[in-house]
């Protein structure tokens, strides 16, 4: 970037100034850039990094200093835009060593006589479970489906009624009563089957995921 | 830099680069004064610059040079009293850190 670019780019970066306090920052800046000499000034333009640098330092000290207050000790003003946090390495817990082999050798026994064991009841109680739970998916998506085709079947009596109604007056209004019947019987039934789903299923599922992992855990714990 | 300077520890350390001409001296050159002692950018300086012609520590006049006008800052009375308020602060902190360092007996 040339000095032109720089100067005109930091004048803009400083709009929200006072035309003094704007003046008095570029005059400072040029009159440095000059001092430092022809040579110099692509080395400093390149030390001042850039524009938004040079504004954010000039902004924050403008404003930043007054958060600051009573901070000359040890950690002293700090710049955070530009100093990258040195945090604490953290410090790694050591696993204590003694027991683990024997440890891990229990466990493996015991986890292989538990599963021969218990492997064929857990499997067969986990496949009935999951299958309930299929079946009453499937259940309740017919019975929504059901819920739906009952309310379809209410609405087509009611067209019917509407075509009927200049031959007969009767026919039309038990068509028409019994089209609405059947729509708010079906529409009724999917709206509970559906607040059904909603409510109960992902909780049970949640349930069901829970029961899984204590299973598995209990294995393990086993000691 | 291992410990960072706070902006009062800024503050007394231009003051006293500013204090030891008796004409005053201007920006860049505070700049590479200060540079000599501690590690700050080019940047840094000139808010606190800033601050202590605001707070009229430091006041200004502007002085041709080389067909050119060049800033030059000089310390006021307010300064010195300042630095030197600084420079009793900074014994009796640096000498506590340092006591410490060193094991003194308390």
């Amino acid at each position: 970037m040339t000095r032109e670019e720089f100067m005109k780019q930091l004048e803009s970066l400083l709009f929200d100034l006072s035309e003094d306090e704007r003046n008095e920052a570029l005059q400072y800046y040029n009159n440095y850039l000059d001092d430092a000499g022809k040579e110099n000034e692509s080395d400093i333009l390149q030390k001042l990094e850039s524009p938004q640098k040079v504004s954010q330092t000039i902004h924050s000290g403008l404003y930043g200093d007054m958060d600051i207050k009573g901070e000359y000790g040890e950690t002293g003003y700090h710049d955070t835009s530009v100093e990258e946090k040195k945090l604490p390495a953290k410090s790694k817990a050591k696993k204590t060593w003694s027991n683990t082999p024997l440890k891990y050798i229990l466990i493996v026994v015991l986890l292989i006589v538990g599963l021969i064991n218990f492997f064929p009841i857990i499997a067969t109680i986990f496949g009935f479970i999951l299958s309930a739970m299929i079946a009453i998916f499937v259940l309740l998506v017919t019975f929504l489906g059901g819920g739906f085709i009952v309310a379809g079947i209410g609405v087509l009596l009611f067209v019917c009624a509407c075509f009927v109604l200049p031959g007969s007056f009767p026919a039309f209004l038990g068509l028409l009563g019994s089209g609405l019947l059947l729509i708010a019987i079906g529409l009724s039934v999917s709206i509970l089957l559906w607040w059904v789903a909603l409510k109960l299923l992902p909780p049970a599922f949640r349930w069901f995921v829970n029961l899984t992992r204590k299973l598995f855990h209990r294995e393990e714990t086993h000691i | 830099m291992v410990f960072n300077t706070g902006s009062a520890l800024l503050d007394a350390i231009v003051l006293v680069v500013v204090s030891k001409s008796e004409e005053g001296t201007y920006g860049y050159k505070i700049t590479q004064d200060v540079r000599n002692t501690l590690d700050v950018s080019e940047s840094t300086l000139y808010p606190v610059l800033r601050r202590l012609q605001k707070e009229e520590c430091l006041e200004v006049y502007d002085k041709q040079f080389d067909g050119r006008n060049r800033r030059y800052y000089q310390v006021t009375l307010k300064g010195l009293a300042q630095l030197n308020f600084y420079k009793a602060e900074w014994k009796k902190y640096s000498c506590k850190i340092s006591d410490l360092f060193e094991g003194g007996d308390a």
